[in-house]
């Protein structure tokens, strides 16, 4: 920004040449606030086992500090679209005083800080301390100087909302060795759906607080600009049958998005989540089969072959789907959201606090079994699913980046998947001339063989997928008392005139 | 610090860290192994391909980025490190960017589980 002491417009009230600096620190306020923005970053990037309790004694710290600076920043009036900032900021300093309060009775009790969450309660109060001193007379009428302003506001939001998740995450992996360390001692906790699955006791307290906390200093952010918030992945629901209510919407939004945009990024994430949702299918029904809650007649190891096939079919299709598109054009947004929903609803059950927990703890999950149940009652539906992919895979048209195509051909042919053209056997199947332009071209016939062969292995493989899954889904009651669908199942059970649990008998 | 109207700079950030998401998501989703889809490398490898999704979304519509693509030898690990540094040149006060927040969130988780990995 340009700096002129003389021109009110360009004064710069957070600009890092412009506020005087403090005797014993060189930085300025702007300096200051990234540096605690970084020192957040780096946090959240390296929490260990054992942090969660220095981490949480010094979060009421950094939020008084951030307060301090928010207090500090002059006030523009009118305050416009962030006149609720000040409440936010408030109810976060009123739930660290009552945080503060707390921790000195109950557990981590009394004892050292985080040496990194007191840096970034320092920086944040010094930076309070350098604008009380000269920044009161700050021409808060001036353009600039309000987008100042409300940069540092948001920039301290935005360092609370990181290092409020840190200590999220800390307490995610305490609870995480207590909870390991009372099964090696034969006391085994038992492991929930709220928050996270170790949030048994003391932890699940401080989980559930300072979780309330992360999400209103993310939602100030996202909440100042209601097109990020209309498409923000909901907050977690803590119940058994959220996979299933993804899954459910997933498909939903798939039909939708398919039906109005079917373009290479939309059928990529398309691809890339089923392949994710047979991944995640594979383990859920590891898991439940450890925890010994699938019925005794499921053919588990033929599920699990099927869902396997199926994951690497939808992977590879997805792979040559994004030969198809521009690196910077998104998904839609509606199909991202119900991408992530799929994504979050899986790690809730199936992660410990940074990956994928051990099988023996999934298998003790509460919602381990309904999510096992909801994956192979969707094997079905993921097979619809396929067959609305590969209506697109013959559409006219199809082109992509020369460079990419070209590269996926030769591959093609070397693997002996694809032939090139009778008589162009010594030519490369794309012009080095478009890939010098980085022409977008039509598909050469090698490419769009391989595309046709993809389209036909993740057919087949979701086909093989639910004809496994049949024997195993439950009849809708409403068609079930109808009489007018009867399962495999219950075509082999009616000449004994009996019903075997099935599927449906898990979720009981 | 930056103010909150984007410029041409602030999109070739962003598009610098469009890219690197795009490199470091195909390099994790598309491994090839011999036995079916690995989990937990996929599950990791889709929360890379959301966040290139989140970023890409912030870009203006039919952006053609001028940024040159990543290293083709950068680890994943790399790829996910160097995005998040970019995001630090970012505005964090623009509507264009509003996201952006979230965004750091999730790149950091994301460090953090490829450390997990081994990546």
């Amino acid at each position: 920004m340009v700096t002129d002491p003389n021109e009110p417009d360009s004064w710069a009230l957070f600009d890092v040449d412009e506020l005087p600096r403090a005797a014993t620190d060189q930085r300025s306020v702007g300096e200051m606030l990234w540096d605690a923005d970084h020192c957040a970053r780096e946090l959240l990037g390296e929490i260990g086992d054992d942090d969660a309790a220095a981490l949480l004694r010094g979060w009421p710290a950094v939020i008084e500090a951030a307060n301090d600076a928010w207090v500090a920043i002059p006030t523009p009036a009118p305050l416009g679209p962030s006149a609720d900032s000040g409440d936010r900021m408030e109810q976060l300093q009123a739930s660290a005083t009552a945080i503060n309060r707390t921790l000195k009775r109950d557990w981590p009790g009394h004892g050292e800080s985080d040496a990194r969450m007191t840096q970034i309660a320092a920086d944040l109060s010094r930076s309070a301390r350098l604008v009380q001193r000269f920044g009161r007379n700050a021409p808060i009428q001036v353009p600039a100087v309000r987008h100042d302003i409300a940069a540092a506001r948001t920039r301290i939001m935005h360092t609370v909302h990181v290092a409020t998740h840190a200590v999220v995450v800390a307490m995610h992996h305490h609870g995480r060795t207590r909870y390991l360390d009372a099964r090696r001692a034969g006391e085994p906790l038992p492991q929930t759906n709220r928050h996270s699955p170790y949030t048994a006791g003391a932890t699940g307290r401080w989980i559930t607080r300072l979780s309330a906390c992360e999400t209103m200093a993310g939602e100030f952010i996202a909440g100042r600009f209601p097109h990020v918030l209309a498409h923000e992945a909901r907050p977690a629901a803590g119940d058994a049958d959220r996979f299933e209510r993804a899954l459910t919407g997933w498909d939903l939004q798939v039909h939708r998005t398919l039906a109005h945009a079917p373009n290479a990024t939309n059928i990529e994430a398309v691809c890339r989540t089923e392949a994710g949702i047979a991944a995640s299918g594979q383990v859920l029904i590891a898991g439940a089969r450890e925890g010994g809650r699938l019925p005794p007649t499921m053919a588990v190891e033929q599920l699990d072959a099927a869902l396997g096939s199926s994951g690497t079919a939808w992977r590879d299709l997805a792979a040559r789907w994004s030969d198809l598109r521009s690196p910077t054009t998104p998904p839609a947004l509606d199909l991202s959201r119900a991408a992530a929903e799929v994504r979050a609803a899986f790690r809730e059950i199936a992660h410990d606090a940074t990956t994928l927990a051990p099988l023996e703890e999934i298998a003790e999950r509460p919602a381990t079994a309904p999510a096992a149940t909801a994956v192979v009652s969707a094997l079905e539906s993921a097979a619809q699913r396929a067959h609305v992919v590969t209506e697109h895979a013959d559409t006219p048209g199809l082109s992509g980046p020369a460079r990419t195509l070209s590269r996926r051909a030769q591959s093609d042919i070397a693997a002996g998947l694809s032939e090139p053209p009778p008589g162009e056997e010594e030519h490369t199947p794309v012009s080095p001339a478009d890939i010098a332009a980085k022409r977008w071209i039509a598909l050469p016939r090698p490419v769009a063989d391989g595309l046709r062969a993809a389209t036909e292995a993740v057919l087949t493989a979701t086909s093989s997928a639910a004809a496994a899954a049949a024997v195993h889904t439950p009849v809708p009651a409403h068609l079930a008392h109808a009489g007018q669908i009867r399962t495999a199942e219950a075509r082999r059970e009616e000449p004994r005139g009996g019903s075997r649990p099935g599927f449906e008998g898990i979720r009981r | 610090m930056k103010t909150a109207e984007p410029t041409s700079e602030t999109w070739e950030d962003l598009a610098s860290v469009v890219l690197l998401l795009d490199h470091a998501a195909r390099a994790a989703l598309d491994r090839t192994t011999d036995y079916g889809l690995d989990c937990a490398r996929y599950t990791f490898g889709q929360g890379i391909y959301l966040a290139w999704a989140q970023a890409c979304a912030m870009l203006p519509s039919g952006y053609d980025s001028p940024a040159s693509s990543p290293a083709a030898d950068a680890g994943v690990g790399q790829l996910l490190a160097a995005a998040e540094v970019r995001t630090r040149a970012l505005p964090m006060d623009s509507a264009a960017l509003g996201g952006l927040s979230q965004l750091v969130v999730d790149l950091c988780d994301l460090i953090r589980e490829a450390r997990a990995l081994g990546y």
